[in-house]
């Protein structure tokens, strides 16, 4: 039998002054069900909170309608009072009769009876009201990294240190990522493997994080709080605990000797050549080699095999195979970065075809003192310093017909940033940028352009490229200027493009196999673009770099230390409690369609096996995982046979408030 | 015209994120509205089921404003986009049944959107109190308008000579191959009927029953009804289907009722069937006389006539009317209601075990064979069979009373069509309409 | 496979040579052109910039014509232009089919292709066919293709090979023993029917075309457009006046070049109609 306690606010003279607060108790006490109906002048003050109290003990209620503010107000307030009695706080619900009735309607009659009416919706509704318990999914507290480039570094770092365990997932032979192929990093001009290298060691050393690299990610089962990760670990074939850096093989192997080595080194992105057993680069962490199976002699000819012999420590081991280990991790953080699009890509800027047109990421391979040309800018095509450089800004971003709408963020600071550091270096040189505008939005960006016109003397000519081409043994570029209102023709010895910023290409399979939507770039898509930034539909699945948008250094390492926060909060305790207004099923009335799976925008929905005693199968239902289910009830409504039910607003209880609105 | 003293009663049902937070956000800027809008609370248009539209207007609702997050900024990331479709369905039934559609009204209203609400709460009250009182109780017929009638102009029925019967020797041939062979249990063809002139269900299970089936123009069941039911003999089942029939198979098969190695289909080429002595109006316009599924195909189909369909003129028709007669046309037929439910027994894709209408708590359906509870039958019939009917016929046939049940399940399946592109029955890995969406979805209706 | 040839204005007039190679280099090669019976102007550039209805009605008219053919072949870039944007938003437009109908009086869909010569010989031919066949080739003769602007542009509807580094003629020239040089100005502008308006602007284009030809070491320059030839052949005199150059710089349709090492006699080429002569460059090789 229902005992129902209404409580009507008076909330000073918000609602009192339009709303006959008396008479609306009075009115909720003639109810069915209704055991007690009081008006208060404050019911969210503390004696407005013990009345409840009181009342329920009193009288033995058995739920409780407040009438008062918004539930987004005070339904928290209201549901620990009633707790505080005894009362399971979700057999306690909120009328509105303040936001929605007092403040926007001034007839005092009407509003009025629309507060009865609304008072009396409630009733009905909490009437068939049940006690919800929050829901307990058990977490693993270990995380698992996927990237290892400044936002994989960051997020791991930071979890880690939070006190708790990492596994940190790197494709690459090493950790490091595209920043550890910069020279130097804007604003600042930092530079950026001294910035980075101690927190690679940092990463190596840190007793909480298990690095993997050479490594990829091939399967994830589970849900928050338990995934079941699968990783392979390819074979480098060189032993990690018997390697000492020392250098041997990578300077015996005769595919490495600069003149006839046909492998092109990814990491100078093919401005250098690297022998088949080697280092990515000098810093890399671990400095361990691999061996590149496809070009080394030994696997493709079965000759040769130097290394293994020079090598002091005896480490290189050829039958070395792919190790494939599985992991439990409670939070996934992915952090798998970008790409930049090929200089190939645009047929007006040679196509390809040209080596001294050439993109960022390239450029700063030149400018980098590791880096093919020992920090000296030299064009690849004659190694000559080039008097004249055209930066071409907006190479692919902001392109519709090139299937790149959007901007790329960092081109225009990074493009200021190589006009300097050209000019550092080749005095007198002269740099051209053509641009479109200019987009340096963070803090001292702006001034870092500024320098980069008034100091270091490059010229900023606002157009585009139309085209360019070889001759005599130089560019043509010719552009506009918009300014002006002229045509610019510049014989430059090297162009560089800024090209737009890519998703990696497999972004897509990995966001599939998290179950994480990406959009049409390939960018993986944050759960809400304002207020949840680092989170996924996908629970217990964070974002944080590149991966999700084109961003700099400041901003990528903010969002890894953004999403490390989450998963620090997720690890706070040994169980995850959740709301309890989750879906379930009734697996009796279930007849396994799954069309409630296919809406379900957050993967809730599971298959379940209902057998008999005998073990038979009889049907495949379908069941919720509470642990992932978001409370959204668009199963609910899918469901023809009405057998998913969301708790909190189910058929019943939203049955219950339209009928109490005809009476 | 109407009295000055009515006040439309309004049953608002919004999001929990956008539209709630946007009308509490009226009320802390003191924007003033008319008091004749009740709000219910969901978390999200996703859950804001049409049932709920459907059970506000019979419980005395005058109208109806359902609103949500803006597509694209559902809390949920879709359930907006999904309740969308719901929606555009649901209110061209609702019209189609003869509701004024200015009785409904659907928003995207945000959090921001506090002069929005207060501006939509305004109008669709305006809008309601001169279109006045919902004219009578769900499912009563309006006083003083008569219900019209429609009538259909017979096409005549013709097949080549000799056709039928060869057919029915290959697919009794093939029977008897299945049997002998053990590959089937059971296989579920079509007898002589005890009338002459009909064909009823048979179902055989050794070669020499095999004799007992036909194969003619009365062949009109769908026997898909029977493909998910466990059969009473072990072993698989063959069926004998027409090209219709099948795509009920293809329905079953996307809603994981069946797994398509679980049945043999005999697929008969196909000429339409028989009804009252001419063409069937359904098989008059059909395109697709072969089965397509199938394995083997029976014989070669009479080619697809030009004909427009016969149904179609008869749905513009209804459209034609005014809401009060459609009304009337519907509660006429709806009046004849048995509550037999031998629709429901013969729908091949109605194969829930406890169907919606035994649902007693909450009963959505009333029970008695009222007009109340005739139309929320037949209205939650055809919501449930949108973008899954294949107008196979049997639930029309099947109906004792006559009731027209094939036009309420034709004209949704034109508007699942129109705005969603999409045909029941076609492709096995499809995704049913009502699963999926699409971020441009059509929504000129919200405002 | 059968083309329905449409041989357009200019083919009739100003580049009759243009027509009357190619007529005889496909008779060489064993391409069935069939001219369109009773075939109207494609309405080149004074249609599209002023009607977008007429610029689709004029060379629907003609494609409505045609029957029984694989394809339509043109040679003026310009038809070809017109004729196949036209075909592929016929096709694609119902409406502005109806609109065409209503207008015009044709029913027209785009059904039957719109191809080049220069894609056709290339693609259905092959390279190799040509070669085969090749009498005289053209060796040591240093060509420099020029594309001209319209042949590959919009490139979604038209285009048959790179819009921005098109090699088709290249390779047909080459089959032709020639050696088709690389420069950077294949496909830049000439100036079109600027010619009239603005020759200035003309005499610059052309003038920057023409050195460029040259300092990549060219000897002639073929092309595939009447008016780009017009641009270059008929104006060099005009540049020469404007830049005090004097290229002599011969200029001559690709069919003209490819019909000479087929070994199409000089009248079947229209050698004689050239303002600037090849004479010199052609006896020159024969020399060598």
């Amino acid at each position: 039998m229902a005992r129902v306690g209404v409580f009507i606010c008076h909330c000073g003279e918000n609602i009192a002054r339009t709303v006959d607060c008396a008479r609306v108790a009075e009115y909720a006490a003639t109810l069915p069900g209704v055991a007690h109906a009081v008006d208060y002048r404050y019911m969210c003050s503390d004696p407005g909170q013990r009345l409840i109290e009181t009342a329920i003990r009193e009288h033995g209620l058995t739920g409780v309608v407040v009438a008062s503010c918004s539930p987004h107000m005070h339904e928290v307030t209201f549901r620990r009072t009633v707790a505080r009695a005894g009362l399971n706080p979700f057999l306690c619900e909120m009328a509105n009769i303040r936001e929605q009735c007092s403040w926007v309607h001034e007839d005092r009659e009407a509003a009025t009876a629309k507060a009865c009416e609304l008072v009396r919706l409630m009733v009905e509704k909490v009437k068939w009201n049940t006690a919800l318990e929050p829901i307990h999914v058990p977490v693993t507290r270990k995380a698992l990294v996927i990237g290892g480039g400044i936002a994989g570094i960051q997020a791991a770092l930071d979890i880690a240190n939070g006190g708790r365990e990492v596994i940190l997932v790197e494709k690459g032979p090493s950790i490091g990522g595209h920043m550890a192929q910069l020279s130097e990093t804007f604003p600042t001009l930092d530079c950026s493997q001294c910035i980075m290298t101690p927190r690679m060691v940092e990463v190596k050393n840190h007793p909480n994080i298990t690095l993997y690299t050479y490594a990829e990610v091939e399967k994830v089962d589970g849900y928050i709080g338990n995934f079941a990760v699968t990783i392979r670990k390819k074979a480098r074939c060189v032993d990690e605990a018997l390697c000492t850096g020392c250098g041997e093989c990578q300077s015996k192997c005769p595919q490495g000797k600069l003149k006839t080595s046909v492998i092109p080194n990814e990491f100078d992105l093919g401005l250098s050549r690297r022998p088949a057993i080697y280092v990515p680069f000098p810093q890399a962490v671990p400095n361990v080699p691999v061996i590149d199976k496809e070009h080394c002699r030994y696997f493709q000819d079965g000759k040769c095999g130097v290394c293994q012999k020079v090598c002091p420590a005896k480490a290189v081991d050829f039958t070395q195979t792919d190790q494939v280990v599985t992991e439990q991790v409670g939070a996934i953080v992915v952090a798998t970065g970008y790409d930049v699009m090929s200089s190939g890509e645009y047929g007006e800027y040679g196509g390809g075809r040209y080596p001294d047109v050439i993109d960022g990421l390239q450029f700063e391979r030149l400018l980098s003192a590791s880096g093919p040309t020992g920090g000296e800018v030299k064009r690849p095509s004659d190694g000559k310093v080039p008097e004249t450089v055209v930066f071409i800004a907006c190479a692919g971003s902001r392109d519709r017909s090139h299937g790149v709408p959007y901007c790329s963020k960092i081109c225009c600071m990074y493009t200021a940033k190589h006009a300097m550091l050209y000019k550092h270096k080749v005095h007198h040189g002269q740099a051209y940028v053509f641009y479109m505008d200019i987009r340096a939005g963070g803090k001292n960006y702006d001034e870092f352009v500024r320098r980069a016109i008034e100091e270091e003397g490059a010229v900023y000519l606002r157009g585009r490229v139309s085209r360019l081409y070889q001759k005599d043994g130089q560019l043509i570029v010719k552009g506009a200027d918009t300014l002006s209102g002229q045509p610019v023709e510049i014989a430059a010895d090297l162009v560089v493009l800024a090209t737009a910023i890519q998703a990696r290409p497999g972004s897509d399979a990995l966001a599939q196999m998290l179950k994480v939507p990406y959009d049409g770039y390939g960018f993986l898509s944050e759960a809400h673009p304002k207020l949840r930034p680092v989170e996924t539909n996908s629970a217990g699945v964070y974002l944080a770099g590149a991966c999700q948008a084109p961003k700099d250094i400041p901003e990528t390492v903010a969002q890894a230390s953004a999403a490390a926060s989450k998963v620090l909060g997720l690890f706070s305790m040994e169980q995850m409690e959740r709301e309890p207004t989750v879906s379930v099923v009734n697996e009796r009335t279930c007849i396994g369609c799954f069309d409630c799976e296919r809406v379900c925008p957050f993967g809730a929905i599971e298959h379940r096996e209902i057998r008999d005693r005998r073990g038979n199968l009889l049907k495949v239902v379908s069941h919720v995982n509470e642990g992932v289910c978001a409370g959204c009830g668009a199963c609910a409504t899918t469901c023809r046979s009405g057998s998913i039910e969301l708790r909190g607003y189910t058929d019943e209880q939203v049955f219950a408030q339209i009928a109490a609105v005809g009476v | 015209m109407m009295s000055d003293t009515f006040e439309p009663k309004i049953v608002a049902f919004v999001c929990n994120w956008c539209t709630y937070t946007g009308a509490d956000l009226a009320g802390t800027s003191r924007m003033q509205y008319p008091a004749n809008v009740r709000i219910i609370k969901l978390p999200c248009t996703g859950r804001i089921s049409p049932l709920f539209i459907m059970k506000a207007l019979e419980q005395g609702a005058d109208g109806v404003l359902v609103s949500g997050c803006h597509p694209g900024d559902c809390h949920y990331t879709a359930g907006n986009y999904h309740a969308r479709r719901k929606y555009t369905i649901f209110r061209e039934m609702l019209h189609f049944l003869g509701v004024e559609p200015e009785r409904l009204f659907f928003s995207w209203v945000s959090a921001a959107e506090g002069r929005k609400w207060a501006d939509l709460v305004a109008e669709v009250t305006d809008t309601v109190r001169r279109l006045g009182p919902r004219r009578s109780a769900w499912g009563e017929p309006v006083e003083g308008i008569a219900a019209p009638r429609l009538s259909a102009n017979p096409v005549p029925f013709e097949a080549p000579a000799g056709t039928f019967a060869a057919q029915a020797e290959a697919m009794r041939e093939k029977a008897k191959a299945l049997l002998a062979g053990g590959e089937v249990g059971t296989v579920i063809g079509y007898e002589q009927g005890t009338l002459p002139g009909t064909a009823r269900p048979a179902f055989v299970s050794t070669p020499e029953e095999v004799d007992r089936l036909v194969w003619n123009e009365h062949c009109h069941q769908n026997l898909a009804v029977y493909a998910a039911r466990k059969p009473a003999k072990p072993g698989k089942v063959a069926l004998v289907v027409k090209p219709c029939d099948e795509r009920s198979l293809v329905g079953l098969l996307q809603e994981n009722r069946l797994a398509r190695e679980d049945v043999v289909l005999i697929g008969m080429a196909c000429h339409g069937v028989q009804s009252e002595g001419a063409l069937a109006p359904r098989c008059a316009a059909c395109q697709t006389r072969t089965p397509a599924l199938a394995d083997p195909v029976i014989g070669e189909a009479t080619p697809p006539t030009a004909t427009a369909d016969p149904r179609l003129e008869q749905i513009a028709r209804i459209e034609q009317m005014a809401p009060a007669e459609r009304w009337n046309f519907w509660q006429g037929h709806f009046s004849r209601c048995l509550k037999c439910y031998a629709c429901r027994a013969a729908c091949s894709l109605c194969t829930c075990e406890r169907c919606l209408a035994e649902k007693a708590q909450p009963r959505w359906i009333p029970a008695p064979p009222d007009g109340a509870g005739n139309l929320s039958w037949h209205a939650v019939r055809a919501w449930h069979l949108a973008g899954r009917c294949v107008d196979c016929g049997a639930c029309s046939a099947a109906c004792p009373a006559d009731i027209p049940l094939y036009l309420l399940n034709l004209k949704l399946a034109q508007v699942v069509k129109d705005a969603f592109d999409y045909e029941a029955g076609r492709d096995p890995a499809a995704a049913p309409p009502l699963t999926t969406y699409r971020e441009d979805d059509a929504q000129e209706f919200i405002r | 496979m059968s083309y329905a040839y449409f041989p357009g204005c200019s083919q009739q007039g100003m580049a009759a040579e243009f027509d009357r190679s190619a007529r005889s280099v496909c008779d060489r090669l064993g391409i069935a052109l069939s001219e369109i019976p009773d075939w109207v102007c494609c309405g080149a550039t004074p249609a599209h910039a002023t009607s977008h209805l007429l610029s689709i009605a004029l060379p629907a008219l003609t494609l409505a014509k045609v029957k029984d053919a694989d394809a339509v072949a043109t040679v003026c870039a310009a038809c070809y232009s017109r004729l196949r944007i036209a075909s592929h938003e016929l096709r694609e437009d119902a409406e502005l089919r109806a609109r065409v109908k209503e207008a015009a009086g044709v029913e027209c869909a785009g059904e039957v292709p719109v191809r080049h010569l220069l894609d056709i010989l290339c693609n259905d031919l092959g390279v190799a066919a040509i070669r085969e066949r090749v009498k005289r080739p053209l060796a040591g003769l240093k060509v420099a293709c020029y594309y001209g602007c319209l042949l590959m542009r919009p490139p979604k509807v038209v285009a048959f090979d790179d819009p921005e580094n098109p090699r088709v003629m290249d390779e047909v020239l080459a089959a032709a023993g020639a050696e088709c040089v690389e420069w950077p100005y294949k496909t830049e502008c000439c100036g079109a029917s600027l010619s009239l308006a603005r020759p200035d602007v003309v005499c610059k284009l052309a003038n920057d075309i023409l050195r460029e030809a040259r300092d990549a070491g060219a000897h002639v320059i073929a092309v595939a457009c009447p008016l780009c030839h017009t641009n270059l052949d008929l104006r060099q005199a005009d540049v020469a006046r404007q830049y005090g150059v004097r290229y002599e710089m011969p200029v001559l349709f690709f069919t003209q070049l490819l019909g000479l090492a087929l070994g199409v006699p000089e009248k079947g080429l229209g050698l004689n109609r050239l303002i600037v002569s090849p004479k010199p460059v052609l006896e020159k090789l024969a020399a060598a």
